[in-house]
């Protein structure tokens, strides 16, 4: 479990991270958290051959509001995010959500950003980012521009982002007071891999639902939203039927695999009860 | 003056507590790093193994006259199995070691191992008790039919006689999944080579330094006396580490070969993949019980997947022997009828984890006394109560012998405190709670027992 050898810069600027990303990025890798990419080199399932460290660019290190958005730079660490980062219906469910990623020495190490780089299905943020329609900053020597999830997020591990692409900065749109949040995760263990988990906002009304966003992880290739339950949700002021009837709309949208931790049937019940947990939380708060 | 009960301050505490301890990956400086090369599939005949010519390697030709790892057990049932230290025509498990590098760093070891290519004519392999013993499976060992290392067998005089007098036969399988150890600290070994004497040091991650010596002297063809075996601090061990393993056995070869300092430092991935694993069993049992919930007489069919070798010195009859002596547990049984095969297949071999068999052995009876219990309308605690051993010293029907001390406490629940889970649900709380009772019966001392002379049991 020693990697295979590559080479190693450490940039001190966007700038240089930018240069050498154009001239080592087909082959090459960024490093920020490493929390899955120095795992995936020690097995030799990854082996990129530069390897370019962006810890010591410490314009990159910033979690901050701006015009209505919270923008989260690249080396924002997930523990960052254990205690409220910003006002709002965001300011306790992004704590709530963080408790779910892997264990302490990971949340001090691994960085929002990189989750979303790495997409794996099973990635809290991308849930996040993708039913909140984040936004994605992206630069290269080329330019900056930004992407939304949908344009984003290919299938497991894999994004539209380019070798000599940066992601930079993740912008998330603040919710006000009118905002409520639900999160639930199932996995075998605490800080493993989720098996489903669901991400609910509502904002409401006179106590009705005036807008929903239901978005599923972990049970999937990538995270989504799924509209027809957000449907159901809009227009009602909640209730156990309403939540089973979303729950039961999620797990006949979504098509699990099956592998050796769960069945394409148990992952579709799960997918249910997140569904009817986390809609739970979120009209109860 | 009391001596059970009071704290006596550990010789080793100042030392690991401060973080000082020497652990065996803490000795390997100035060693060359040895790495073996595994088998990436379960079953498959070795059709070359290719490497650079140049670069020096390990292999079952280059280890020459060793002998193979062959524990004996006497019982005239027990088929013994050779393991090679690495895999010469054949390869039987998933991760088993066919070749072995060496390198100065573990990083330049991992690089050269990659250098090897291994070609392997891949078989269907037998994985499971049910491919094992169906009718005409491979065999992963010619000389073993049915793929059967152990079939013994055990019977009182009545046992016929009980089931024919029986109120209620409570009869179900159970089945245990296939577990590992999974010590803090993964194996490992550093071989010095003294060239003034031509001895080797060997400092290993082992729970068994005066077996491991015994073993490698023998299987290396060397009086003990040019070996000399250091057990440093282990960080868990748990029983994988109390058995002979060939990567042991080849880093004291490497050592001598090469007159040098070997290090073999196991990692995790290696760990998981080819370490030893245990308890893959599955128990068929029949219970015989009378209208009083007295249980007359057990029926046991005892299957363990021992994997493919039999290890050294437990031998693959740890887990079905000891399922078969202690399955009465501390339960009076009149009538015992029970047969224990170890059954190999293409898998990890199977070596004593913590308890060995007891675990399973014990969640069986207790299933049975619970299962008995709801069909006879008896509380848990009350069927207990009516088969517990209360006289002492027994001996049970297998020859193991209960004594007071084994009880030693009584029974302080009162009638009814036992409650079902969904009665006792909490209106505040939204888990169901409940108390469950089991009891279980640990062999303390072994020895051999009169009623089974050819069982031998091991000492722990």
């Amino acid at each position: 479990m020693k990697p295979a050898s590559f080479r190693y810069f450490a940039p001190r600027s966007v700038d240089d991270a930018l240069n050498l990303l154009a001239t080592h990025g087909e082959e090459g890798k960024i490093l920020a958290g490493g929390q899955s990419l120095v795992p995936a080199m020690n097995f030799r399932l990854a082996r990129p051959t530069s390897l370019i460290d962006i810890n010591r660019i410490e314009a990159l290190d910033y979690v901050r509001e701006d015009g209505g958005e919270l923008c989260i730079g690249a080396l924002a660490r997930h523990a960052r995010f254990e205690a409220p980062v910003t006002s709002g219906a965001l300011a306790a469910f992004l704590p709530r959500v963080a408790r779910h990623i892997g264990h302490l020495p990971i949340r001090s190490r691994g960085t929002f950003c990189g989750s979303i780089a790495h997409a794996d299905p099973a990635s809290e943020w991308c849930l996040v980012a993708a039913t909140l329609d984040a936004e994605f900053v992206i630069v290269s020597r080329r330019g900056q521009h930004s992407v939304r999830p949908n344009e984003y997020f290919v299938t497991a591990l894999t994004t539209t982002l380019e070798p000599d692409e940066l992601l930079t900065e993740i912008r998330l749109p603040l919710l006000d007071d009118r905002w409520r949040t639900g999160f639930a995760e199932f996995s075998r263990r605490a800080g493993d891999f989720a098996l489903a988990m669901c991400a609910a906002f509502l904002r409401f009304e006179d106590d009705r639902v005036v807008e929903a966003r239901i978005g599923l992880g972990g049970a999937t290739d990538r995270p989504f939203r799924v509209a027809a339950a957000e449907a159901v949700l809009t227009g009602t002021d909640g209730g156990p039927n309403i939540f089973r009837q979303a729950g039961n709309i999620a797990a006949e949208t979504i098509d699990p695999p099956e592998d050796i931790h769960a069945s394409a049937a148990f992952r579709r019940d799960l997918v249910r009860a997140m569904v009817g947990r986390a809609l739970g939380q979120a009209f109860t708060r | 003056m009391r001596w059970v009960g009071r704290p006596l301050p550990r010789y080793e505490d100042p030392v690991l507590l401060r973080g000082r301890g020497r652990y065996t990956a803490d000795l390997t400086q100035g060693a060359r790093i040895l790495r073996f090369v595994r088998s990436p599939v379960a079953r498959g005949r070795i059709l070359a193994v290719n490497s650079p010519p140049e670069m020096p390697i390990i292999t079952a030709a280059v280890l020459g006259d060793v002998r193979p790892i062959c524990p004996l057990l006497d019982r005239p049932d027990y088929v013994p199995v050779a393991q090679p230290l690495l895999a010469d025509d054949r390869v039987t498990y998933v991760g088993e070691p066919i070749a072995a590098v060496i390198a100065d760093t573990a990083a330049e070891a991992e690089d050269l191992a990659e250098e090897v290519t291994i070609e392997i004519a891949a078989e269907t392999p037998v994985v499971t008790l049910d491919q094992a013993l169906a009718p005409g499976a491979p065999l992963v060992h010619d000389m073993a039919a049915q793929n059967t290392l152990i079939d013994a067998r055990f019977e009182t005089p009545d046992v016929a006689a009980a089931f024919a007098a029986a109120q209620q036969v409570v009869e179900f399988t159970f089945t245990s999944g296939r577990q590992a150890a999974v010590p803090l600290e993964a194996r490992g070994a550093v071989a010095a080579f003294d060239s003034a004497t031509g001895r080797v040091t060997l400092s290993a991650s082992t729970q068994m330094p005066h077996l491991l010596r015994t073993g490698i002297a023998d299987t290396l063809r060397i009086p003990e006396s040019e070996l000399r075996i250091i057990a440093p601090e282990v960080g868990g061990g748990f029983g994988q580490k109390m058995a002979l393993i060939p990567e042991y056995v080849v880093a004291v070869w490497a050592a001598r070969h090469f007159a040098c300092t070997v290090a073999w430092i196991e990692d995790r991935l290696e760990n998981l993949t080819a370490s030893f694993h245990a308890r893959d069993q599955r128990l068929h049992l029949r219970g015989a019980f009378d209208a009083d919930g007295r249980l007359l007489a057990i029926d046991a069919d005892i299957l363990c997947n021992v994997g493919a070798y039999s290890n050294f010195p437990a031998t693959c009859g740890v887990e079905p022997l000891m399922a078969l002596a202690d399955m009465p547990g501390p339960y009076r049984v009149r009538e015992y009828r029970a047969r224990a095969r170890a059954v190999a297949s293409n898998t990890c071999p199977m070596a004593p984890y913590r308890g060995v068999s007891r675990p399973v052995i014990t969640a069986a009876m207790e299933r049975l006394m619970d299962c008995a219990a709801a069909r006879l309308g008896l509380g848990a605690l009350e069927i207990r109560r009516r088969n517990l051993i209360t006289e002492f010293p027994r001996t049970s029907v297998t020859g193991s012998c209960t004594t007071p001390a084994a009880i030693a406490r009584r029974w302080r629940l009162r009638r009814g405190s036992l409650t079902s889970p969904s009665s006792a649900r909490d209106s505040k709380r939204r888990a169901p709670m409940g108390a469950g009772l089991a009891s279980g019966c640990r062999c303390s001392q072994s020895a051999p027992a009169p009623a089974l002379p050819p069982l031998r049991r091991g000492a722990w």
